[in-house]
């Protein structure tokens, strides 16, 4: 019942059936959507509660909203500085990537040597290696050469986690790259680093937006490597957030309040790249 | 596909673009490889400090340990429940939302919203909707008569609120893939397919699923990595707890490294999960380098 029906569009006698199940239809997806959103419009309607009104258990939609649970979110000195560690920390892992991550995949994408495809499956495995285990081994290290707590050890410890991830999708990007742009470049006296730098860089630069988004977004995400990595000078929000439940009082006004927050700027991000999405979360495995 | 103009090029060229990456590389990860299983031989407790060789003794007391025993079986049932329920949830929405419609990519980016928040925002919408007295699950439980749950502080209802939540998650994920599999198929196929008169359940089990069989196997090796490799949600959900009725692997092995600190266990624990998810990888790589050309 779900499948495209070319029959009904044919003929004038079933247009009348087709656009009665067009309208079916329609509204059954705005209805699995909706539910889907239950929560986050759940959670959306609480933040604009106050404390006494979230104890009540019976959802209400008639209420005067309130910004107290917002503002107490931006007044929090600990939040804000978490928030901005993070903006740091994701900001720089993503430069770091980008910058480590487009070179290589240009020389994987256009050059042919020996050991190339070993090299590129051994990239993609890394993207599944389990945080958990890098984490045990990084402690030990970071607590002997006293990285613990810094920005600097946090960002070193991402580069394994988000490298082989934008290494792998920048390379099936510049993989679908006219070569032709590179051997044009060539003839006209470029050497390979100036072709890379004056033209397929700036070709790819959408490509490039794609994969520096998707890598701070998985830098803003992560919690594992920040929960141990990390104890109070780079603390990153995520962090933060998590001990929220742990206060004597839970503040689920404030908790919603910022996971509003979050997913805001997240809509707008994911509304601008989702044609992207697929390849992205795929790593280019599946167009 | 055409391989570049590298050919006129010194050989020595790829590799001033690959060797920052790949040095950085091999020392973030190979390092800590090796420290791993170098680790994962001694007894080593740093509250106490000492440090002592004990060979394999450390995998000998896990593979005899009920609770790592029982992670490890938990794993498999919930990432078999997860994974399943939301390859089905996943086909079911995608089939729905295959066409073309005004309006369609906004409902689209809605839907997948979910996977981009952090799980640790996920983890905590959920465990505040389980609240028993002011969350919204057991309203709306009461007022469809039914009795309220204890949900996350309940041993026998814990672990799948956690996994509700995941499958809340992630399903949006297995969705879009499937939906970008479903609009591969071209339309000419299924309209032959209606022209025969094959009805919508044949052209679905006979026609779309093998047809993505690929596809489904990627995703659902996808899904299975992640959830063996869950951390975060039950982190935030339910702690491991009640008691330790949702310890999965990787929350086993975070309290074993970073509740009682022990390195040498938590190390060779950590070295058994990476080999489990090694294999899994290594049947992933397969699937997706089958007939595709580097």
């Amino acid at each position: 019942m779900t499948i495209r029906t070319p029959t009904a569009a044919l003929t004038g006698d079933e247009r009348r059936p087709g656009r009665a199940h067009e309208i079916l239809w329609l509204v059954l997806v705005g209805l699995v959507v909706l539910i889907w959103l239950g929560p986050v419009l759940w959670i959306s309607n609480i933040s604009l509660k106050t404390r006494a009104e979230i104890a009540v258990p019976v959802p209400s939609f008639i209420f005067r909203p309130t910004l107290e649970n917002y503002a107490a979110i931006l007044e929090n000195p600990n939040l804000v500085r978490y928030a901005a560690n993070s903006l740091i920390i994701a900001s720089v892992t993503t430069v770091i990537t980008i910058v480590l991550a487009s070179l290589a995949a240009y020389g994987l994408a256009r050059f042919t040597f020996r050991g190339r495809e070993g090299l590129l499956t051994w990239i993609l495995s890394l993207r599944m290696m389990p945080v958990i285990a890098v984490v045990v081994p990084f402690y030990i290290m970071y607590q002997r050469l006293g990285l613990l707590d810094t920005y600097a050890g946090i960002i070193l410890a991402y580069l394994p986690v988000t490298l082989p991830f934008a290494i792998w999708l920048l390379y099936s990007f510049i993989r679908d790259v006219p070569v032709v742009l590179d051997e044009a470049a060539m003839l006209d006296g470029c050497g390979p680093w100036r072709t890379f730098l004056e033209i397929v860089l700036p070709v790819s630069l959408p490509s490039v937006a794609v994969t520096a988004i998707f890598t701070f977004i998985v830098c803003w995400n992560e919690f594992l490597l920040a929960l141990i990595l990390t104890a109070n000078r780079a603390k990153t929000f995520a962090v933060g957030m998590s001990e929220f439940v742990l206060s004597y009082e839970v503040l689920w006004g404030q908790i919603s309040a910022a996971a509003m927050m979050m997913l805001l700027p997240l809509l707008v991000i994911v509304y601008l790249v989702q044609r992207h999405i697929v390849k992205g979360m795929t790593l280019g495995a599946v167009r | 596909m055409a391989r570049g103009p590298g050919g006129n090029w010194d050989r020595f060229v790829p590799f001033q673009f690959l060797a920052p990456g790949l040095l950085v590389l091999i020392a973030i990860v190979v390092y800590p490889t090796i420290a791993i299983i170098q680790n994962s031989l001694y007894d080593w407790n740093l509250l106490v400090g000492n440090r002592r060789f004990v060979g394999v003794q450390n995998y000998a007391s896990l593979l005899a340990d009920q609770i790592f025993l029982k992670s490890l079986v938990r794993t498999s049932i919930y990432t078999a429940g997860v994974v399943s329920a939301e390859l089905v949830l996943g086909f079911a929405l995608a089939l729905l939302f295959n066409r073309s419609f005004p309006g369609l990519n906004v409902l689209r980016t809605l839907l997948i919203a979910p996977m981009l928040v952090a799980p640790v925002m996920v983890g905590l919408t959920w465990r505040f909707m389980y609240e028993p007295s002011i969350g919204v699950l057991n309203y709306l439980l009461s007022v469809i008569h039914l009795p309220g749950l204890r949900w996350i502080s309940d041993t026998a209802t814990a672990l799948p609120s956690v996994g509700l939540a995941d499958v809340w998650q992630w399903t949006p994920f297995v969705f879009l893939i499937l939906l970008a599999g479903l609009q591969s198929i071209p339309e000419s196929i299924v309209e032959a397919a209606v022209m025969d008169g094959a009805g919508a359940r044949r052209i679905i089990f006979e026609m779309q699923v093998p047809l993505l069989s690929r596809v489904i196997l990627i995703v659902v090796l996808l899904r299975v990595i992640d959830s063996v490799k869950l951390f975060d949600l039950i982190y935030v959900v339910t702690r491991g707890g009640p008691g330790n009725s949702t310890y999965l692997a990787s929350f086993y092995n975070y309290v074993v490294g970073f509740t009682q600190f022990q390195m040498g266990r938590a190390s060779a624990t950590a070295f058994l999960i990476m080999l489990m998810i090694s294999v899994l990888t290594m049947l992933l790589l397969r699937v997706i380098l089958r007939g595709e050309r580097l």
